[in-house]
């Protein structure tokens, strides 16, 4: 007897083009969730390894506990005391501006990094491809990786105009070399003398960084082990998590949101290879009934369908491996280009291979299992038995199970953990695509079709579930579209607020590195000028009751700060908090933040940087987008921190003066100084709004690829459709249906499926919006309200009955194509 | 002064070629005469592409001829549009398939209906028609019901009922046994024997392989090749009785004479 694997792989091979929509978006299921693990373990790794290919020079990397900050160069020191160790290596990193000499603009943004200059020995033994030589100690000399120096322009020999506390510094090119053997590291780095950045950052005595060499016999794993608890308190070993400070939330979020899509994709495969194998198993209903009435067992047949499935399940998922591969290559590029990091060499691992081919072959089989089920009961004589119609049952369950998981969804707004949320959402995806189908039920009830062609469309739809399966995608699609929508309008409102208040100064002034220069000097002789206020930026961590979190530390001065910008005050306002803070020890801080940290006005908290603390006195909050974790204190305060310069300029015009050409102004008498930026605060709202432009047309892009891919769905299944009703669609011709009427009676299936999928999507997706909303600001820790954004809901409801309507046309030309002899024709 | 009536349906020089593939033309039909009077059953048999459906289609103004001209009920459709012939199957035609093509979605009733629902008039007319007419046929009962909920007889003479519906000017069925077991199969037959010929209105044409079925017409056209190559009326004796098909055994050894 033949065996079930030839006969599903013969089946296959025969019905293949029935399965073409499914595999497609099995294909594409497989590729996201694929290419998705790939790229975050890939980037996670690179960051891991990047820890010790540094230490090319040492074994050990240590980094201060506060990131961001230095630490005095004696606790250094410190570390060569403790055993094991043979030498420390201290650096200083500091993020700047380069330009080459003779050139304006504000420059690339670097990070030059100081390293002891009794290395370069050290340095040469690891084959840098060097040309020209290493620098000196304490000469304005740079070593610059390759890449960097094509990038700017330089050669060995050049002059580099670098942005520094004291304005500016201008170094000589003393070589150039391959920076790949440092790792990701010293990716965008400029080597100088560590005493030289010292002086040129302000930051006499201080470092950012110590790799450790070890003595000979001792481990990196081991020596971690057994003494990372013996470092000075300023330092912590530098690990994974600390690295990827930076770039974890922005992996965080965008994994987050292509496992929704991959899940989603995953879900509509589902559906879509349901209604194939069904489509499928009717076609061989005839077959199957001969078969089982010359002796063939109901198992016998579904086995074959079962390997059937597996076989298509698993070839869609190898082709959606290599399809992945090439979605990972393009995220690795985006977050490698977002993250200033190089590329991660792209490594598939057994387990993440296993993952997609499993999760394709089980949404695949998922999708088979009715048809499967039903074969297993084919009844032997099928062929003068009447054909069973394809009718609704069961609507009071799905309409239960779909309220039920709706209200599971909506309750998970009010619970705390992700993943919960991360539930709620799938399965308020999930009560959109169950309620959808009864909604269409419901909508077809209704009395207010007028042409036949309507009444026999809705009569057949309030009949038949052969679309429902339709539906279900669309309502899904939808309210993954609305809840993106929503999601992204909370973030763009919540940074819109903080942007018209925070940054509403006529003109807002930035530098990449704090300079002690007295900038405000220069500020003071141009006449258009009415007020300026200077703040400084640095990092820190803020302790409350045993908890901490690491945070930027924004230094102004509230005579003068609040009077050229305001914050959206959450708790606090305009009136009393500016006033707390002028008074002193007073703090101000993110909502997001007081409340993770259970903070309330009045409390006292501590601020910890360089080895040095301060208590003070929480007296408002606001909601940060736009800056994250962002404290505000008062100047005189942080300088008790060793918080020093300014990298920031708030200037108020005089009445009457043209704000743009005060800009054009200021440009000028700071254009000697590379990194710093001049910008209106109507060129900056602008600048924001284009930067949330892009993000809003990416979660477009996202919503108006998923209606893509429901659309081509649906077309393949109005198809099959099409092609099911061939002979029905021949005897309304015959008795004197219009080509215009066959037309109508399958495109007026697809705006009621349109219709009922958006009365779902868009209830289901506000709720859906409202957790996914929750979602992303607890990914980006601050505090979002979801708006309801009736424009872009018209947006979806207009693009969704436009997609389905282009979706029927194919099918609906073919429909009334049909020629009345078809009939005439029998089987 | 007698009455002349005209034929109800009328071919002449009648020609229906096809291209086979291979760039020849393939003689589907060749019909110098052939008319059916009104009130007139015709049955027309023939082997397997003798041209029965190419002459169904034709009369039924699903396909145009090559040459020649075809009137039904009065009308030139020989030289109809598509639009033409659309409306013209709409207010003159019924057809019976031998698969039924019951609109599965529709009730009994808007089945029986179906050419006034298709034809957009809406009201309770046809409603009360198609009940009057479902009761002359026995599916009263069944009027709002499903046909996925009805036997293989009960669906075609709902399909009887939606071809005698508003009584078109011809009746044209398709092996309309051709899926019945015997006993549905006399009472379909009968049911468009009866509905033929009242008051001159409708007339028929059957096509069909079955001997037994043909006995229930006027008259029988055996075909082959495309042309017409035997007739056999069977009105001399008399219309059939109810529940009998008394041509039967005349019409079996016509078969056997004209090798059919």
């Amino acid at each position: 007897m033949m065996s079930a694997f030839a006969r599903g792989l013969r089946q296959l091979r025969f019905d293949f083009p029935r399965y073409g929509v499914a595999a497609v978006a099995l294909v594409f299921g497989v590729a996201l969730i694929f290419g998705t693990v790939l790229t975050s373990k890939s980037i996670n790794d690179q960051l891991s390894q990047g820890v010790g290919s540094l230490s090319g020079i040492g074994d050990v990397a240590v980094v201060p506990a506060i990131p961001g900050t230095t630490v005095p160069e004696s606790a250094g020191r410190a570390v060569a005391d403790l055993p094991g160790v043979a030498t420390p290596i201290p650096t200083l990193a500091r993020n700047t501006s380069v330009r080459p000499t003779g050139t304006d603009g504000a420059g690339h943004p670097l990070t030059i990094t100081g390293y002891p200059t009794t290395f370069n020995t050290e340095l040469q033994r690891m084959r840098p491809e060097l040309r020209g030589g290493l620098p000196a100690a304490n000469k304005p000399e740079a070593l610059v990786p390759s890449d960097v120096a094509s990038r700017l322009g330089v050669d060995v020999g050049d002059w580099l105009v670098v942005a520094s506390s004291g304005g500016t510094t201008q170094l000589r090119v003393a070589g150039v070399f391959n920076g790949r053997i440092l790792g990701p590291l010293a990716y965008d780095n400029i080597f100088v003398d560590l005493a030289y950045a010292q002086t040129m950052f302000n930051q006499q005595g201080q470092v950012s960084r110590a790799d450790i060499q070890l003595v000979a016999g001792h481990s990196a794993e081991r020596w971690q082990s057994e003494y990372s608890s013996s470092l000075p308190p300023q330092f912590k070993v530098q690990d994974t998590s600390a690295l990827s400070s930076s770039l974890g939330p922005l992996i965080a979020v965008v994994s987050l949101i292509l496992m929704i899509a991959s899940c989603t994709v995953l879900g509509i495969s589902v559906l879509l290879s349901a209604t194939a194998f069904q489509s499928v198993v009717n076609a061989r209903r005839l077959s199957y009934g001969v078969m089982r009435a010359v002796g063939a067992r109901g198992s016998w047949l579904a086995g074959a369908v079962l390997c059937e499935a597996l076989m298509l399940t698993f070839a869609c998922s190898l082709l959606g491996l290599g399809l992945g591969f090439g979605v990972s290559w393009v995220l690795n590029q985006g977050l490698s280009s977002i993250g200033n990091i190089p590329p991660a060499a792209v490594a598939a691992e057994l387990w993440q291979v296993l993952l997609a081919i499993l999760s394709g072959v089980a949404a695949g089989c998922a999708g088979a299992v009715r048809a499967i089920i039903k074969v297993l009961r084919q009844a032997p004589l099928t062929a003068i038995s009447p054909e069973a119609a394809d009718r609704r049952s069961g609507q009071r369950l799905h309409a239960a199970v779909g309220v039920t998981l709706l209200a599971l969804g909506a309750a998970s707004y009010w619970l705390d953990p992700v993943i919960v949320k991360l539930v709620g959402f799938v399965l308020s995806l999930a009560a959109a695509g169950l309620l959808a189908p009864l909604i269409l039920e419901a909508t077809a009830t209704l009395e207010i079709f007028k042409r036949w062609t309507a009444k026999a469309a809705a009569q057949r739809l309030r009949k038949h579930a052969s679309l429902d399966s339709t539906t279900a995608i669309m309502g899904i699609v939808v309210c993954l579209g609305a809840a993106l929508v929503i999601g992204v309008g909370s973030v763009r409102s919540a940074m819109m607020e903080q942007i018209a208040r925070q940054f509403g100064a006529d003109i807002q002034i930035s530098s990449t590195t704090p300079i002690t220069e007295k900038l405000d000097e220069r500020l003071e002789s141009i006449e258009m000028i009415g007020k300026v206020s200077d703040t400084v930026w640095d990092r820190g961590a803020l302790q409350f009751q045993g908890t901490s979190s690491n945070v930027a530390i924004l230094a102004v001065d509230p005579n003068s700060y609040f009077a050229t910008a305001q914050l959206p005050w959450r708790r606090g306002s305009d009136g009393t908090a500016p006033v707390a803070l002028e008074k002193g020890g007073a703090v101000i801080i993110p909502e997001a933040l007081a409340a993770s940290h259970d903070i309330s006005l009045g409390d006292t908290i501590r601020l910890d940087r360089a080895g040095k603390t301060l208590s003070l006195r929480l007296v408002g909050t606001y909601a940060s987008l736009a800056t994250g974790n962002q404290v505000v204190m008062s100047r005189d305060e942080a300088a008790e921190l060793g918080i020093s310069g300014s990298n920031g300029w708030n200037v108020e015009a005089r009445p009457g003066v043209d704000v743009t050409a005060l800009r054009n102004t200021i440009a000028d008498s700071v254009a000697d100084i590379p990194g710093v930026s001049v910008i209106t605060a109507a060129k900056m709202k602008e600048r924001a709004e284009s930067e949330l432009g892009s993000y809003t047309g990416a979660a477009f892009g996202i919503v108006v690829l998923a209606l893509s891919l429901g659309a081509v769905s649906a077309a393949g299944l109005f198809s099959v459709g099409v092609a099911r009703r061939e002979k029905e669609f021949g005897m309304l011709r015959a008795i004197g249906a219009t080509r215009g009427d066959i037309m109508r009676l399958v495109t007026l299936d697809a705006i009621l499926i349109g219709i009922a999928a958006l009365a779902s999507g868009l209830l289901v997706g506000q709720f859906a919006g409202w957790v996914l909303t929750q979602l992303v600001a607890g990914a980006l820790g601050v505090a979002l309200s979801p708006p309801v954004p009736v424009l872009a809901f018209g947006g979806i409801a207009i693009v969704t009955l436009a997609a389905l309507s282009l979706a029927a046309i194919g099918p609906g030309r073919r429909a009334a194509r049909i020629q009345p002899v078809a009939a005439l024709k029998t089987d | 002064m007698s009455i002349v009536h005209l034929p109800a349906i009328c071919l002449k020089n009648v020609r229906r070629q096809y291209d086979d593939g291979a760039g020849n033309k393939k003689t589907a039909l060749d019909i110098a005469e052939l008319k059916i009077q009104p009130g007139e059953l015709v049955a027309v048999i023939g082997p397997s592409g003798s041209g029965k459906s190419t002459l169904l289609q034709l009369v039924g103004g699903l396909d145009s001829p090559t040459a020649g001209s075809i009137d039904v009920a009065g009308l030139r459709i020989s030289g109809m549009d598509e639009k033409q012939k659309t409306i013209f199957r709409r207010e003159n035609v019924g057809f019976i398939f031998q698969a039924f093509h019951l609109v599965p979605s529709m009730t009994v009733v808007e089945n029986a209906a179906l050419s006034s629902i298709v034809a957009g008039q809406g009201g309770f007319h046809w409603r009360a028609d198609a009940l009057v007419l479902l009761d002359q046929l026995g599916l009263l009962e069944y009027a709002d019901r499903f046909p996925d909920q009805l036997s293989g007889g009960q669906r075609q003479r709902v399909a009887v009922a939606r071809a005698l519906f508003g009584a078109p000017s011809v009746v044209l069925a398709d092996e309309p046994t051709g899926s019945l077991d015997s006993g549905n199969r006399d009472i379909v037959l009968r049911l468009i024997r009866d509905a033929i010929g009242v008051g001159l209105r409708t007339s028929g044409l059957i096509v069909t392989h079955d001997p037994y079925a043909a006995s229930y017409a006027d008259r029988i056209i055996a075909l082959r090749d495309g042309k017409i190559v035997g007739q056999l009326d069977l009105t001399l004796n008399g219309p059939p009785q109810e529940g009998e098909s008394h041509h039967d055994e005349r019409v079996r050894s016509w078969f056997a004479a004209t090798s059919l």
